[in-house]
């Protein structure tokens, strides 16, 4: 009987056959080989199993999950963005009609473009609550506005992604910001706000928008994430490639 | 550009935005089919534990640690899915009906690797779950031993020790079938 186990096998298996005294040991002892030979048939079955492809239907299932999960909460919250907009323009839509009467065509451009400020303004000021999931919503919500927002409003976006105290509301804005990046005021503004963010995501977020941008005027913010101490390495990786691309 | 991290991902999951779910879901849903259908020799049970487990990382997204490994956490709930599955069916090795038919495989496989295949799938499923479970996280599935270790919480010598006992048990179970079928 060999002093080899089949544990000692499997080790310089796995190790690469790098012990030469147990090489020698197979060469001479054919019983020994043929263990040997037999463990790894088996560890190369075991390892050349073929991958199974799961079928469509599992995620499928799972994406409805996700969906009734992700809309649970918004059916018990009221949504104040929606609601103020609502009630405002009922009052406008009031006022519009009594005026109306009287009315000529450039008064109702110009009524219409103050129905659009007073909607951007109650947004902006609603970016100031103190709640982190309304001030979420009233982002998604400027997001989602049927006409360009001014650039006023595009300011407090910027604002809100350099500095809220919510790092998912900040993200949510840096995505926002995405839809806007022709203008220089945003990339200048995403530039800036690269400086002071310290979450990972979202300073991915805001270098990948800038690489997309063409934004050659970051590289100096990126190379300070490089060589900055704080900045995770996953950033740094991002961050390098990032100045590859723009140089 | 580089995707982001699991464990980012997780993290955002954790704190609320459930939409980075589906990346990690694209990432994980192979692995993990795999591991229950391997683990489990049901094809059927597959799915729907697989579906499972990102139920319950949506559901108990808050107990992810900030910074651990994702893939240690998902599979110790993938790990738990399974346990739970063996103590409700009360398996025993002998109710194993074993399904000729495999689901789709991401390879082509030709007819002489089938016929092996089929044997090994025959031999492991006469092998006990624990043991199973050891060959397919460490020798199909190719995950490190201290990655297995952490995953079921002992010592990455004995889960080596585990994984090569095992090995050696599925080569006498292996090496029998291979004679009767001659």
């Amino acid at each position: 009987m060999s002093k080899y186990s089949d544990e000692d096998l499997l080790e310089y298996l796995e190790s690469g056959r790098s012990d030469k005294v147990l090489t020698e040991a197979l060469e001479k002892d054919s019983n020994l080989m043929q263990r040997f030979q037999e463990l790894e048939k088996v560890s190369d079955l075991l390892q050349g199993s073929s991958t199974l492809s799961p079928p469509k239907s599992i995620k499928e299932s799972f994406m409805m999950e996700l969906e009734a999960a992700s809309s649970q909460p918004k059916a018990f919250q009221v949504q104040w963005p929606s609601v103020a907009a609502a009630v405002l323009l009922v009052i406008m839509g009031y006022g519009f009609g009594r005026m109306s009467q009287q009315a000529v065509p450039n008064q109702e451009a110009e009524l219409l473009q103050e129905v659009s400020m007073l909607k951007e303004l109650l947004l902006a000021s609603q970016l100031k609550e103190p709640s982190a999931s309304t001030r979420l919503q009233v982002v998604n919500s400027i997001e989602n506005l049927e006409s360009e927002p001014s650039e006023g409003l595009v300011q407090v976006l910027i604002q809100t992604a350099r500095s809220d105290k919510s790092p998912n509301v900040r993200y949510e804005a840096v995505q926002a910001l995405g839809d806007f990046i022709e203008y220089t005021s945003v990339r200048v503004g995403l530039v800036e706000s690269l400086e002071y963010q310290d979450d990972a995501l979202i300073q991915i977020a805001i270098i990948q928008l800038l690489v997309e941008a063409e934004e050659k005027s970051a590289i100096s913010t990126m190379k300070k994430l490089v060589e900055s101490e704080k900045t995770s390495p996953e950033v740094k990786k991002q961050a390098e490639i990032a100045i590859e691309i723009l140089i | 550009m580089k995707a982001f991290s699991d464990e980012l991902l997780m993290d955002k999951v954790k704190g609320g935005n459930l939409k980075y779910l589906e990346d990690l879901f694209d990432r994980y849903q192979r692995k993990l089919y795999n591991y229950f259908v391997k683990c489990t020799q049901d094809w059927e049970e597959g799915n729907d534990l697989t579906q499972q487990t990102f139920v319950r990382v949506m559901k108990y997204r808050t107990s992810y640690q900030t910074g651990k490994s994702f893939e240690i956490w998902l599979f110790q709930i993938a790990r738990n899915l399974v346990r739970d599955h063996f103590r409700k069916m009360k398996v025993h090795n002998d109710q194993f009906d074993f399904v000729e038919e495999i689901p789709d495989r991401i390879e082509e496989v030709n007819d002489d690797q089938l016929e092996k295949e089929q044997v090994l799938y025959q031999a492991l499923a006469l092998m006990d779950p624990d043991k199973r479970e050891l060959l397919v996280m460490a020798k199909m599935q190719g995950m490190k031993y201290e990655d297995i270790a952490q995953i079921r919480e002992v010592s990455v010598g004995a889960t080596k020790v585990q994984v090569h006992r095992a090995v050696a048990k599925l080569r006498d179970i292996y090496k029998d079938l291979e004679a009767k079928q001659q």
